[in-house]
């Protein structure tokens, strides 16, 4: 969670120019400004730096943070079991 | 019927990004004009003129779509035009309504989606790819910022497209419907394979040997075509009633507006479809071409196009047309297609203002058939306007002509943005 969080947090400062003190696994998107569309196109961005695929139905829309790094685990440990069973 | 004036400008251009900057330029005949290595793709070096302008500046990342490159460039015109307004939009504006012109959209995000497909095959598109290239966008994007919730139009002209929306608003608010307009355009095409497709059609200007910047020479005897632009321009437009109510100082008056279709030929122009738009604005303004001190002409420098012209005016100010002065202001600025429109008649209302009429420039060599005064290469001052006429002529045949009228001096406004 550490690891990830440290890194989506710093895709969060350097995508949306936010305070790196204001970003926590607790704190809302919206908190930080980042409204629906953004959070949409956040997704690319998690996709191109962990070289994931975020499955189409996971909604980052007003989450949290938190939500975020969950969703990039979900995503890493599904390309792990997929590239074990190959 | 509403008599209807302008409160309000902004621009972002080659030449400048704000209407006195750009007016200065225009005056000085300060080209934007260079050449663009970046965006070759032969051995042939396109010309552009391109704004010094970050798009990505202007709305911070966390709010919705990204903008296009046009979107952001209309923004920030619209910004600086309501801030010189001075109107406060709180809250909910149903008698305020967007009139806006484009002609090709979000050229450079179609050009970036296409790449990653084609190119790169990367078929990934962005989740906001049609927020941010739909064609509305610009008007939409005006209306949530301020929250103006009347009609919010966007019209596609070719490169009459921001002086129609601008008539259209002005029929709009003379007859009831809103009170309160922002109108304008914006375009920014400047990507490789729009540059392709325009000097695919023989066009744009060659590259002047001695100086890239005095490529584009409208009415010159060596004149070569046009130069593509890119920027926005944004007018407020209001009743005069309520203008006065709030004691907003008025640059002139938008008195006049003529169009007309050519249905002759789709690209080349008609004197005769010209001729009556030109008409029909000075009828529709009630004034007489003898009143008319300055015309912002289209004036592409393409061979055809400064000679119909030119037999245009010619026909219908006849004897008087010696006593008017004709400028193109596209050798500085560039062709801003769906914005030049905008661009040009706030060229043209800054001359009204200032009684200071902005030349044609690179204008070593006039071509000597094209018989008008065509304010060669530097400015006039102190010259005393009455109305001035800005002209618009479209790929597609058609034509769009706005007439602003001097202000009386109460209502006059002192300084400009």
């Amino acid at each position: 969670m550490n690891e990830t969080f440290e890194r989506v947090k710093a895709l969060m400062v350097g995508e949306f120019q936010i305070d790196p003190a204001s970003v926590t696994p607790a704190t809302p998107l919206t908190e930080l400004g980042v409204d629906s569309l953004a959070a949409l196109e956040f997704v690319f961005v998690l996709e191109d730096a962990f070289r994931i695929t975020i499955d189409a139905t996971t909604d980052l829309r007003g989450g949290l943070v938190g939500d975020i790094v969950n969703a990039v685990n979900r995503a890493q440990s599904q390309q792990l079991a997929i590239a074990a069973a190959a | 019927m509403h008599r209807v004036v302008i409160t309000g400008m902004g621009t972002i251009t080659a030449i400048g990004n704000s209407p006195a900057a750009l007016f200065e330029s225009a005056l000085v005949a300060r080209s934007g004009v260079r050449l663009a290595p970046e965006l070759a793709v032969s051995a042939a070096i396109p010309l552009v003129a391109s704004a010094a302008f970050d798009a990505a500046a202007v709305v911070p990342r966390q709010r919705g779509a990204p903008l296009d490159r046009a979107t952001a460039m209309a923004l920030a015109a619209v910004r600086q035009a309501i801030g010189d307004s001075g109107i406060r939009f709180d809250g909910q504006s149903p008698d305020t309504g967007i009139y806006w012109g484009t002609g090709m959209g979000a050229a450079n995000t179609l050009e970036d989606s296409y790449r990653g497909i084609f190119q790169d095959n990367n078929w990934r598109l962005r989740p906001t790819s049609i927020i941010t290239a739909m064609n509305n966008a610009p008007a939409a994007v005006i209306s949530l910022e301020y929250g103006i919730t009347g009609p919010s139009i966007t019209y596609s002209v070719a490169c009459a497209s921001s002086s129609v929306a601008i008539g259209e608003a002005m029929r709009a608010i003379r007859h009831g419907a809103i009170d309160c307009a922002i109108v304008g355009g914006s375009e920014a095409m400047l990507t490789r394979g729009m540059l392709s497709a325009w000097s695919a059609l023989r066009a744009l200007a060659t590259p002047d040997p001695i100086d890239a910047a005095c490529s584009c020479k409208p009415f010159a005897a060596d004149r070569c075509g046009f130069v593509i632009g890119e920027g926005a321009a944004a007018l407020v437009l209001e009743s005069f009633e309520r203008a006065q109510e709030r004691g907003a100082g008025v640059y002139a008056e938008l008195a006049g507006f003529g169009l007309s279709s050519d249905a002759a030929h789709i690209a080349d122009p008609s004197a005769e479809g010209q001729t009556r738009a030109i008409a029909a604005a000075l009828q529709d303004a009630s004034v007489r071409p003898e009143d008319v001190g300055y015309i912002n002409a289209h004036g592409t420098a393409t061979v055809l196009g400064d000679r119909i012209e030119t037999e245009s005016i010619r026909r219908i100010f006849g004897e008087v047309s010696p006593r008017v002065a004709v400028s193109s202001t596209k050798g500085v600025h560039g062709h801003v297609m769906g914005a030049t429109g905008a661009i040009e008649f706030t060229i043209a209302v800054l001359a009204l203002h200032h009684g200071s009429v902005p030349p044609t420039a690179h204008l070593r060599r006039t071509d000597p058939s094209l018989d008008l005064d065509l304010v060669p290469n530097a400015a006039r001052h102190g010259v005393a306007l009455e109305a001035v006429v800005s002209n618009s002529f479209a790929f597609g045949g058609s034509n769009a002509v706005l007439v602003a009228r001097r202000i009386a001096e109460p209502q006059r406004r002192s300084t400009v943005a």
